[in-house]
């Protein structure tokens, strides 16, 4: 096969993967438990790496390095809020995403959310070991993530 | 001239002598009062000749399909009712909708119905849709929605003796639709982080990878048979 032509086919797939499910159009989106996992390193790099699972409970799954900070765990609980907005709860394959580069808000540091998200860092690395499905046996406390808001948005294109 | 004027004047008396009188009526007995219709009838339902004249075929229908769903955050069950019905001229339908907490408790409930009567022949179909809304009453999290809905059509028709009848009928009985969850309220184990984020903005970009992973029957376990990167994109949340 000539090597434009398989070119054009990897591009086809992967424009046609990028496509939105439609799922979200006739399914609202509640609160969503997410499972915080210690003791996994994620696969790809960085200090958070999300899962989400479509076959497989839990469904969300956050991987979180020893040394993630609250920034690291923002950003994941950011992309679950944007992967479920983006294809819904009723997932047809797996995702897994992992932040690039972070960038909070002026007023971050002070933010009763980070005190929050530092408190639940503590609480994973003191929670005791459990099995979770195909991670084995791991640290993992579980949290609510409310349903995402109208405060949230995709930045025009979403792809940079 | 005038002979024949007062001829014509005298034939026309005459006949309405015997017009009126009771020598032109004969013996009618009036009709006993239990035969006579205990509703005007008459003029509204087809007649069973109507139908027996017409292609109008006995296989009526019915179909109510309901759309139970929470809408405006959670905040309202609503319940959508669509009606098909086939061969008939009357049909009744209805829908009842009802909330329950997790104790089995009914935090709410309402209903809503329809009437359809058509005073003629029935038509080959119809279609209409009604819903029933009713509030949550500001609990957004834990009820479960419910919705049941019944139904009646029937091709009327009245007889010879104008008395209204029912040639054919079908029946739906109370029937639930399926099951509508709220989500799960917070577990106290699964603490939900507060709110307060004065609206800053939170922007983080990331890369994608989607996966697809089969069940293994000889191995009894997930495999990662294929990945690939969706892409890379940026999200702004803002805190609230």
């Amino acid at each position: 096969m000539d090597t434009s032509v398989r070119y054009l086919l990897a591009f086809a797939a992967i424009t046609s993967a990028a496509t939105p499910l439609p799922a979200q159009e006739t399914e609202p989106l509640g609160a969503a438990r997410v499972t915080l996992v210690a003791g996994t390193a994620p696969t790809r790099g960085g200090r958070t790496e999300v899962v989400r699972r479509a076959q497989r409970t839990p469904q969300n799954l956050v991987l979180v390095d020893r040394n993630a900070t609250a920034e690291d765990l923002a950003a994941a609980l950011v992309m679950i809020n944007a992967l479920r907005m983006q294809y819904g709860d009723t997932l047809t394959s797996d995702f897994r995403a992992r932040p690039e580069t972070v960038r909070p808000g002026p007023t971050w540091q002070q933010s009763a959310y980070r005190t929050w998200l530092v408190t639940q860092l503590v609480r994973l690395r003191a929670a005791p070991q459990a099995d979770v499905s195909d991670l084995g046996v791991v640290k993992a406390v579980q949290i609510t993530l409310p349903a995402p808001s109208g405060g949230a948005s995709t930045t025009p294109a979403g792809r940079r | 001239m005038r002979d024949r004027y007062r001829s014509l004047v005298a034939t026309i008396a005459t006949s309405a002598l015997i017009a009126c009188g009771d020598a032109a009526v004969g013996d009618v007995t009036a009709p006993p009062l239990a035969a006579t219709p205990a509703a005007p009838v008459a003029n509204e339902w087809p007649s069973v000749d109507d139908y027996t004249d017409s292609d109008i075929p006995s296989t009526i229908g019915l179909t109510i399909h309901v759309d139970p769903r929470f809408e405006d955050d959670f905040r309202t069950f609503t319940v959508v009712a669509t009606v098909h019905f086939e061969w008939v001229n009357e049909v009744s339908a209805s829908v009842s909708a009802s909330l329950i907490n997790k104790n089995g408790t009914t935090v709410n409930q309402g209903s809503a119905g329809m009437q359809y009567s058509r005073l003629a022949l029935p038509v080959p179909e119809g279609d209409t849709t009604f819903t029933v809304r009713i509030s949550t009453n500001n609990i957004t999290c834990g009820l479960v929605g419910k919705s049941s809905v019944s139904g009646n059509a029937a091709q009327k028709a009245i007889d010879v003796r104008l008395v209204q009848v029912v040639l054919f009928s079908q029946v739906i009985l109370p029937t639930n639709g399926p099951d509508v969850l709220q989500p799960a309220c917070p577990d106290p184990d699964a603490p939900a982080p507060p709110s307060g984020g004065g609206g800053d903005d939170f922007e983080t970009c990331y890369t994608v990878w989607r996966e697809l992973w089969s069940w293994d029957y000889l191995t009894r376990q997930f495999t990662l048979i294929n990945e690939w990167v969706i892409g890379s994109f940026c999200y702004v949340y803002q805190m609230t």
